[in-house]
């Protein structure tokens, strides 16, 4: 565990320092003024909008993270060849994948975190109000987020980043197609198209994204029942396991 | 004899491109070994078996007993890559104890075993500068430091002075002088015969992929028992000496074991001044091209 530590801490240091975090700070000036905004044009239900808002900002840009540092992370190392001298230590190829991951992870729940801080501030400070449950949401996206970085991150040890990148945006989308979607666009009098169907097949192969998003509960205060989230939680944890098993294959397949 | 390094029968190809075709290699503990061939003669691929980068198609290696690639037979291993790159936005300082942690070793051991790798490497004074920072010539003796951190008990360097000033050459070289003193085996490929001559006590020659020699370097420069004096003269004492059967080029006279004295008197005689006897010997280059062109 130590050295994918090691290698996490590399990984989340050197994204600091190459100021990825300054977008998340310009979403957060962002987000900080939304309640007064919100608040300034009188519209009803402030906190709703607020809450739908800043969930769906953090929510999108955890996937653009997500999309992006697991498809460059690893290739990055392997073109400019700092891999060699990492990976000629005693430290396996699935460890040296964990330590990647764990430290984009990090980067990613540290910029959530910091964002949905900063708009349960701005809405006590502007509204008078804070939904603890917005940190629930924030949450149930960064589950969202492992998982999708797990696939950009499977998909890099084998392909280019772009390729990874496209396939990662690709498997969020199609395996968070909602079955009414499916079924409103692609069947034709109630039969099933054969596009129906392959979109079908890809949802049932691909993580359901769709189950992550706990956001439109959160904001109109619907109840999210506990086993639902225990069963999401293990649902993520799976994939993520997986997706890491599959990129220990193929990157330990793979001539460097 | 303890093996460092043991190679046998490696194959490796890449897709129709053969890179290695049977290759058997053995270095002992404690030798200093330089491997070289022409460019795309498989060295890196052998470099690259050796450090797990890349794995055999067939055949096998292993590093003091241990199969190569696996992670207990890197614990014995320093790897300084062909043109290094390193984490350039971190200080010298953090990535080398980044690389001396991720080695295994012990939080205590971690700072004096730094201070000693950046002296061996004279960057002690760089220890806070950014990778980015640092001239090509400290970049590579950094990649060395990082190398040397863990105190491995096999060095292997891939091309250590590829692509650096004269300068810089000799600087690296003097550190692998100093480390071959210190008792460390050492493998390193490298183009630079002149400086493979001087470091190494073994020498492999490989082409397309094949061992064309492994021996002591000694063997392979001596070419006969036969001795070369050295001699500096005037006018046409080389013709002289040619037409009285000598084998006699600029400043160099080259005769049986048993004639050195008659070669001598030979020279004194003509008031020429002797500056050198020793045995006939060519240089690494000689031997290289003409084993490499007879191949």
């Amino acid at each position: 565990m130590m050295p994918a530590l090691l290698i996490a801490g590399l990984a989340l240091v050197e994204a600091v320092r190459r100021q990825i975090y300054m977008i998340t700070i310009f979403l957060a000036v962002l987000l900080f003024a939304l309640p007064m905004l919100v608040n300034v044009f009188g519209l009803g239900a402030s906190e709703r909008v607020v809450k739908d808002v800043a969930l769906t900002t953090s929510g999108l840009y955890g996937v653009v993270l997500a999309l992006f540092l697991g498809s460059v992370s690893v290739p990055t190392d392997i073109e400019r060849r700092t891999a060699f001298p990492l990976l000629a230590r005693p430290v396996t190829r699935t460890t040296y994948l964990w330590g990647k991951w764990l430290g984009l992870m990090t980067f990613i729940a540290a910029s959530m975190a910091f964002l949905v801080a900063t708009v349960m501030v701005s809405s006590a400070v502007f509204l008078g109000n804070v939904d603890a449950r917005l940190l629930l949401g924030a949450a149930a996206y960064l589950l969202e987020d492992a998982v999708l970085a797990s696939v950009c991150l499977w998909v890099s040890t084998f392909a280019s980043p772009p390729m990874a990148g496209v396939f990662g945006a690709f498997a969020y989308i199609v395996g968070g197609l909602p079955s009414a979607f499916v079924k409103a666009f692609l069947y034709a009098d109630g039969q099933r198209t054969p596009s129906a169907l392959v979109a079908e097949l890809l949802n049932g192969c691909l993580p359901n994204f769709q189950l992550f998003h706990v956001k439109d509960a959160i904001v109109h205060g619907d109840p999210i029942q506990a086993g639902y989230l225990w069963a999401v939680l293990v649902y993520g944890v799976a994939w993520v396991l997986l997706l890491q098993v599959m990129a220990s294959w193929t990157f330990g397949e793979r001539d460097l | 004899m303890t093996l460092a390094i043991e190679v046998a029968d490696v194959r490796k190809t890449y897709r129709d491109l053969v890179a290695l075709q049977g290759l058997d290699l053995q270095v002992g503990a404690g030798d200093v070994f330089g491997f070289i061939g022409p460019n795309g003669a498989g060295k890196s691929t052998t470099i690259k078996i050796l450090t797990g980068l890349v794995r055999p198609t067939s055949g096998g290696a292993s590093i003091f007993g241990a199969p190569a690639g696996t992670v207990e037979a890197r614990r014995h291993l320093g790897y300084l890559p062909e043109v290094p790159s390193y984490h350039e936005i971190m200080t010298v300082g953090e990535l080398l104890r980044f690389h001396a942690r991720l080695a295994g070793m012990a939080s205590a051991d971690v700072g004096p075993a730094c201070a000693a790798a950046l002296e061996a490497v004279a960057l002690s004074h760089r220890e806070r500068s950014r990778i980015r920072e640092l001239s090509k010539g400290m970049q590579q003796r950094f990649g060395i430091a990082q190398a040397l951190v863990a105190r491995p008990r096999l060095l292997i360097l891939d091309e250590p002075t590829s692509g650096l000033d004269p300068l810089s050459q000799k600087e690296i070289k003097d550190i692998i002088v100093t480390l071959k003193a210190q008792g460390i085996t050492i493998f390193f490929s490298s183009h630079q015969l002149t400086e493979v001559e001087l470091i190494c006590d073994r020498i492999g020659i490989l082409h397309r992929g094949r061992l064309l020699r492994c021996c002591p370097l000694e063997d392979l420069l001596t070419v006969d028992d036969r001795v070369a004096v050295g001699f500096r003269g005037s006018g046409n004492v080389v013709e002289t000496l040619r037409a009285e059967g000598y084998e006699a080029a600029d400043g160099t006279l080259v005769v049986a074991a048993d004639g050195v004295d008659a070669a001598l008197d030979a020279l004194h005689s003509r008031g020429c001044s002797v500056l050198s006897v020793a045995p006939h010997r060519r240089t690494l280059e000689d031997a290289f091209f003409e084993l490499v062109s007879g191949a």
